[in-house]
């Protein structure tokens, strides 16, 4: 399905809900676009300009764009990745991952985001 | 026979020996001593001439060969020569300290090189003994090799009737200089038969070839080594030590702790009354290091991933996400604002995301360690030639170094667009995007650590028993693992008394939030996996209870006796003194006389049970005697069976029956009233 659109020369993003106009993305939605990208059925429209007479709409759309696609295009290396993290103590705990769910991930994920002076860039 | 000591160093070596001064009196009295018949000079990497000339000439009666300790591949080598033309032996030794000094190493062809023909040298590597030659460089050398050193007479038993091994050598390895102890290098020199008189190193080298003519004892006999100069011997198997009150036994068992015990951890020394000293609390702590072994190993994979996942801070990456939106967002709406610096592209441009491969270097590490592995390289060699592995191995950097490249010039090129993006910033009325280093991949990989991570939390503190094993015949001993189920279980864990676990412990159900509470607590970050999951360890009699008091002292003798098996030697004095004769019968004689096949074993007992009852290889008998009013200390000894029980030298003896019952049923008559007593009581 189509997460990223453009459409009557504005963008538009899927919220898990809705598709909605890309000015209105906040932090929330980039992170449930991100959690889409592995799945096969994730798509999104490539950017034109053309398309996308809206000069804001295409520059938020051109940039999460750019970031998206480069996620995709390493998405083979991404699956190897995914399927060495841990590995070899997954198999010698017999962990279940797939019994996982991401709710408590998801849990974390409504925290407030740390406060900027504690990063440590 | 011919007793040989050919490892020792007359001068010391920068950084492996404490320094010392060589005296060439107390190495007179080393070989005059001990009846040593041929001796080699042997220091690491040198051969002093003017001083082997003068040693030479000074130790009577003893054949000196010239030698050297080489830094030779991975561990150290032996090598002898002829003493016949001097002058081309120092030559060659100052070609190895040349290239010993210049930092180079000494390799097989090294070693080819200096010394041409192999042949005409005794080449004995450090084989059981550290830093060991590797078999598959003994192996390259199998022409010229065929006898290794080894530190001990167990280890010597066990190669010497080994087949497929090298023949065993023990030697002295000894400083001579005039703090030497004698006393405690007799027993460290090998014995070789040959008739050739006066020896040559020749005739050495051929009976080496033949394991038949290498012993440790003057008495031709595998089964037994020498460890008194005086030629007394003990068996490699079980030896019982009898003899009355003050007659010298546990003075026996401390010389032979001090002569076999050089670095203090040969010889498990078991001594009288020592383990029923141990109280509840030292036994309790003595158990913590074993449940902290098995904890250690249970969790060792989950500790890695919990030094990785400590690393991850959720938060940091909303924040950078919240940044990177909320700046996009608000760039993208302050079109009125725009200039001509922030309409340029590279304004906007986002950066490369660069990434590692870590599955090449993993494979290029494992190819190089197949390369360089010398233990195994002639199993490697036939199944992968050298030639294969080198081709991989190039194909492989090259990828590597086409990938560096190109990772190279997108660093160029981030570095390059965040400078001009700067530069275009500083001057730009308009606001700016936020990219900072966000990176959709890593958020994604972060999410996938967290969700194993929490998978594998769970596994890990699964009910269930790790650990089982039977402890004698008496003792079981199990670790469980399981949940914590208090806060108050995660504060015994940590032994501190200042932390409180009560907020950690209410998310302890959602592991990588846990690990964030845990976090927020003043412990040690490398501490972190221990808190979650429990690790209990237990020691359960014969009915599954937990151990009264004196059972903890028979479980610490049997753990003394299994942690034996490492050692080189066990001496045990007078295990009766602590426990009942059904326990030592039942569960101790079965182990002692176990161990005793891997390793010499010697007891001190008053007790039948322990003496007789475990059938013992080889008898010695103590005795104080009084002779015109001195006290004189006598040792005695012989196998059982023999009619009588002779000392070393062969001048006393003593009736074996006699010092049986003595010693061990409190002489004949008493052993009588107690046979009829027993009698009478079944009638």
């Amino acid at each position: 399905m189509k997460y990223l659109e453009i459409k009557d020369n504005k963008g538009y993003y899927w919220n898990d809900n809705e598709m909605v106009e890309i000015d209105q993305i906040n932090k929330d939605d980039l992170l449930k676009l991100i959690n889409h990208a592995e799945e096969d059925e994730f798509e999104i429209d490539i950017y034109d300009e053309s398309q996308l007479q809206n000069k804001a709409h295409q520059i938020i759309y051109q940039s999460i764009h750019t970031k998206l696609n480069d996620f995709l295009a390493d998405k083979e290396q991404f699956n190897r990745d995914v399927d060495t993290l841990y590995a070899e103590a997954i198999g010698e705990y017999g962990a279940d991952v797939e019994a996982e769910t991401g709710e408590e991930t998801e849990e974390i994920e409504k925290e407030e985001p740390i406060d900027p002076k504690d990063i440590l860039f | 026979m011919k007793k040989i000591d050919f490892h020792i160093h007359t001068v010391p070596a920068n950084g492996k020996d404490a320094n010392f001064v060589f005296d060439l009196t107390k190495f007179q009295e080393y070989t005059g001593g001990l009846s040593i018949d041929a001796v080699a000079i042997t220091n690491h990497n040198l051969f002093d001439l003017d001083q082997f000339k003068e040693i030479s000439a000074t130790l009577k009666n003893v054949v000196v060969f010239p030698g050297i300790e080489i830094d030779f591949e991975d561990g150290h080598l032996l090598l002898i020569g002829e003493n016949d033309n001097l002058d081309d032996f120092h030559q060659k030794c100052e070609s190895i300290g040349s290239e010993f000094s210049s930092g180079n190493k000494i390799t097989v062809e090294k070693l080819k090189e200096i010394f041409e023909d192999l042949s005409s040298y005794l080449l004995v590597p450090h084989y059981d003994k550290n830093p060991k030659v590797s078999q598959g460089v003994i192996d390259s050398l199998k022409e010229h090799i065929f006898s290794g050193e080894v530190t001990s007479p167990k280890k010597f038993h066990r190669l010497v009737k080994d087949g497929s091994s090298l023949t065993p050598v023990l030697f002295s390895d000894a400083r001579i200089s005039t703090s030497l102890n004698i006393e405690k290098h007799q027993g460290n020199q090998t014995f070789v038969k040959t008739s050739v008189n006066p020896l040559t190193l020749a005739s050495i080298t051929a009976a080496l070839k033949d394991k038949d003519k290498v012993f440790l004892t003057n008495s031709e006999q595998h089964d037994f080594f020498q460890v008194f100069s005086d030629g007394q011997e003990l068996s490699h198997g079980l030896n019982v030590v009898l003899g009355s009150r003050s007659s010298g036994k546990t003075f026996l068992l401390n010389k032979l702790q001090s002569i076999f015990d050089e670095d203090g951890n040969q010889v498990k020394y078991i001594k009288q009354f020592e383990l029923v000293k141990i109280d509840e609390d030292q036994f309790n702590e003595m158990l913590e290091k074993e449940r902290s072994a098995v904890r250690e190993e249970h969790l060792s994979m989950f500790r890695v991933v919990v030094d990785d996942i400590v690393e991850i801070d959720r938060r940091t990456s909303h924040y950078k996400l919240q940044e990177y939106a909320e700046s996009l967002v608000k760039f993208a709406k302050s079109e009125e604002l725009q200039d001509e610096f922030s309409k340029a592209v590279l304004f906007k441009e986002t950066p490369y995301s660069i990434r590692t491969d870590e599955d090449l270097e993993k494979v290029i590490k494992a190819t190089k360690l197949l390369l360089e592995n010398k233990t195994y390289k002639t199993t490697i060699e036939k199944h992968v030639p050298e030639g294969s592995l080198n081709a991989l191995l190039d194909e492989l950097e090259k990828q590597y170094k086409d990938k560096n490249k190109k990772r190279i010039k997108k660093l160029w090129v981030n570095e390059l667009v965040e400078t001009v993006a700067r530069k275009l910033q500083a001057s730009s009325s308009s606001p700016n995007i936020k990219h900072n280093d966000i990176d959709f991949y890593g958020i994604k990989i972060e999410r996938e650590k967290i969700k194993r991570f929490n998978a594998i939390a769970k596994a890990v503190k699964k009910d269930a028993i790790i650990d089982s094993k039977a402890f004698g015949e008496k003792f079981a001993i199990k670790a469980q693992v399981g949940s914590f189920t208090g806060a108050q279980e995660l504060r015994d864990e940590s032994k501190t008394r200042d932390v409180r676990f009560s907020d950690a412990f209410k998310k302890y159900e959602s592991p990588f939030i846990y690990l964030g509470e845990l976090k927020k607590l003043s412990l040690e970050t490398a501490s972190l996996y221990r808190y979650f999951c429990k690790v209990r360890y237990h020691v359960l009699n014969e009915y599954d209870k937990p151990v009264s008091g004196g059972e903890r002292s028979e479980f610490n003798l049997l753990k003394a006796l299994q942690d034996a098996r490492q050692f080189e030697m066990l001496l045990i004095d007078e295990p009766e003194s602590s426990f009942d004769n059904v326990f030592l019968k039942d569960n101790v004689n079965k182990v002692i006389k176990e161990i005793s096949k891997e390793l010499p074993v010697v007891v001190v007992t008053h007790n039948n049970t322990v003496g007789m009852l475990m059938q013992p290889d080889y008898i010695l008998y103590t005795s104080r005697e009084t002779v015109t009013g001195d006290d004189e200390y006598y040792l005695y000894s012989g196998s059982p069976g023999d009619t009588e029980f002779k000392t070393i030298d062969g001048t006393k003896d003593v009736s074996s029956h006699v010092v049986l019952l003595d010693a061990l049923e409190a002489g004949e008559t008493a052993y009588k009233a107690r046979n009829q007593m027993y009698e009478n009581y079944k009638k």
